[in-house]
């Protein structure tokens, strides 16, 4: 199997704090693989090092066998990373479809000058770019809210918007940052579906969460971080029954509870 | 764009159309000349601020540069004022290149101080080149266009003329709101960070947006020196910045035809203030106040819902 990310050392210091110290993990081509860990962990910091929100300190990302640790987030959309957010971040004066049609931004061309004079291209473009915005509604389920203003949505249904919008962008690879924080039980297994059918698209996942049993659930791989570094890498069941883990992070009770169950 | 604003382009083609027959008086039909003209800055003000959520207190300068490049060429080296326009336009958008660059790197009211200060160097400079500029009192001499034999020197010529502009502007405008841009320009007003995520070049898009906007003031300030043939630098004062913003914010700000009834409101309340003499400006202050306070999202979406509002009582 390919590798489609691959991240070596990676180092973020915000002022005199460390946030990441060394980050070292890779991604298999269409896998699930979760960053689980306690808050302040560095995870969000991970997200926003990858899709270009921060520049690292030191390190190297490699995407697809190409550096892109110094790459803006245009720029790294265009080549097919795209994210969601922690704190939803959908555009509220915009309609639910309009949203998602600005994840179509990538791949589509037309410019200013194009647009003003709305030239035949741009026309054709236009409708290349709605009618790809509909199906992805459809596929979260949202084709009736389309027109709907985002802002009036609900939290569960503003984060399938945010996640229509990622996938808009055509993207190989798409960072869920906490895709079910705030999300009843019922929304969690659907947003869990939803997940693993992204996957079935042959796209690949890097899901930061805290909902153990989704994670251990969906995913292929786990990272494990605390403090900015690795503690632990490798599938749901060896990262159940790793001690550090369940040091650290789960906790010693509930820890030794879960190994026991599995 | 949608059937809503292509009918309401369609209606005001229609009101701009009959509206020299009835008004009759030429001065009047003067007024509304600076109304096209002013509503042109607004228009992209209104795209710039309202869509792009960027500011800038520096489009008077822009509009001083077209009228200023366009006057000088036509006066002192005798060019044809359509050529005139064309450099107007050409040095406006090349200078909002230049200085937008560094200054749209900031934001909020650190961008409008910028800008702020951008307009009160070229207003210095109107005032102190005085070989080109004629100083603080201007010049005059400026020539009125001309197709061929037909000169555009009546206010009436000039009026169907200059809204001939504008109602293209207004079209082209709507184009580009309702496109792939457009939606990456409110985008970034949302939120950047998302915009940036989704792939939209923000520091591109926005000196782009600005560029645009101050082709729109350059095209106005030429259209301006042709009309009144005499420019001087207290026009293109920072305080007409201040103005047309206020026209901007009373039409409503993320709204073209806002961004005209703002300029049409704000050129033509003045004037029918005169008959109030030494009170003018209190009722035209209590007059803002009043939009500003009661219809906080503009006067166009404002009336809007008033009469929204009164449909809806039992």
């Amino acid at each position: 199997m390919a590798e489609i990310l691959k991240v070596k050392e990676l180092r973020k210091e915000f002022g005199g704090i460390v946030a990441l110290q060394g980050v070292s993990f890779s991604l298999e081509s269409k896998h699930i693989k979760a960053i689980i860990g306690p808050n302040g962990a560095g995870k969000t910091t991970i997200f926003n090092i990858i899709s270009g929100v921060y520049s690292p300190t030191g390190g190297r990302i490699w995407f697809k066998g190409e550096r892109i640790d110094s790459l803006k987030s245009h720029l790294l959309a265009k080549r097919g990373i795209s994210r969601t957010f922690q704190n939803v971040q959908i555009f509220g004066n915009m309609s639910v479809v309009e949203n998602v049609m600005v994840g179509c931004h990538p791949w589509s061309r037309s410019e200013f000058l194009a647009c003003i004079f709305r030239s035949k291209r741009a026309k054709v473009e236009e409708k290349r770019i709605y009618s790809r915005a509909m199906q992805l509604l459809e596929f979260v389920g949202l084709q009736d809210k389309a027109n709907t203003p985002a802002s009036n949505l609900t939290f569960h249904q503003q984060r399938l918007v945010e996640i229509a919008r990622a996938l808009a962008t055509g993207p190989e690879l798409i960072l869920l940052d906490e895709p079910v924080a705030g999300l009843n039980t019922k929304e969690t297994r659907q947003m869990g579906e939803l997940i693993c059918r992204i996957r079935d698209m042959g796209i690949s996942i890097l899901l930061v969460e805290h909902d153990m049993d989704l994670v251990m659930e969906i995913s292929h791989e786990i990272v494990v971080l605390n403090s900015g570094k690795v503690i632990a890498e490798g599938s749901p069941r060896e990262i159940q029954n790793n001690e550090k883990v369940i040091a650290a992070y789960l906790g010693e009770e509930e820890g030794f509870a879960k190994s026991e169950k599995s | 764009m949608g059937k809503k604003n292509l009918y309401s382009l369609a209606a005001l083609a229609g009101v701009v159309l009959i509206l020299p027959p009835i008004i009759g008086n030429p001065y009047y039909i003067g007024v509304l000349v600076f109304v096209g003209i002013y509503s042109l800055i607004t228009i992209g003000l209104s795209l710039l601020i309202g869509y792009a959520g960027q500011i800038s207190l520096g489009h008077a300068a822009f509009f001083g540069l077209g009228a200023y490049t366009s006057g000088i060429l036509s006066t002192r080296f005798g060019l044809s004022p359509w050529l005139g326009v064309v450099a107007a336009v050409f040095l406006t958008c090349g200078v909002a290149f230049i200085i937008g660059f560094p200054v749209l790197k900031l934001k909020g009211h650190y961008l409008a101080m910028a800008t702020l200060a951008f307009g009160e160097i070229i207003y210095i400079v109107f005032n102190q080149w005085a070989e080109y500029t004629g100083g603080p009192s201007g010049f005059g001499g400026i020539p009125n266009f001309s197709l061929g034999s037909i000169s555009l020197e009546s206010d009436t010529g000039y009026y169907y003329f200059v809204w001939g502009i504008v109602l293209l502007i207004i079209f082209l405008s709507l184009n580009l709101i309702h496109s792939r841009v457009g939606r990456a320009l409110r985008a970034i007003n949302e939120g950047e960070l998302a915009a940036a995520c989704m792939g939209v070049d923000i520091s591109r898009y926005k000196l782009k947006i600005f560029v645009l906007s101050a082709f729109f003031a350059g095209l106005a300030g030429s259209l301006y020196a042709h009309f009144v043939t005499f420019i001087s630098p207290g026009t293109f004062s920072v305080m007409f910045s201040i103005v047309l913003l206020t026209m901007v914010a009373i039409g409503g700000i993320a709204n073209i035809w806002g961004a005209i009834m703002g300029a049409a409101l704000l050129t033509v309340l003045p004037e029918y203030l005169r008959v109030f003499r030494d009170y003018d400006i209190l009722i035209y202050g209590s007059v803002l106040l009043f939009i500003m306070i009661f219809l906080p999202d503009g006067l166009l979406i404002g009336i809007f819902h008033l009469f929204r509002r009164k449909e809806n009582l039992p």
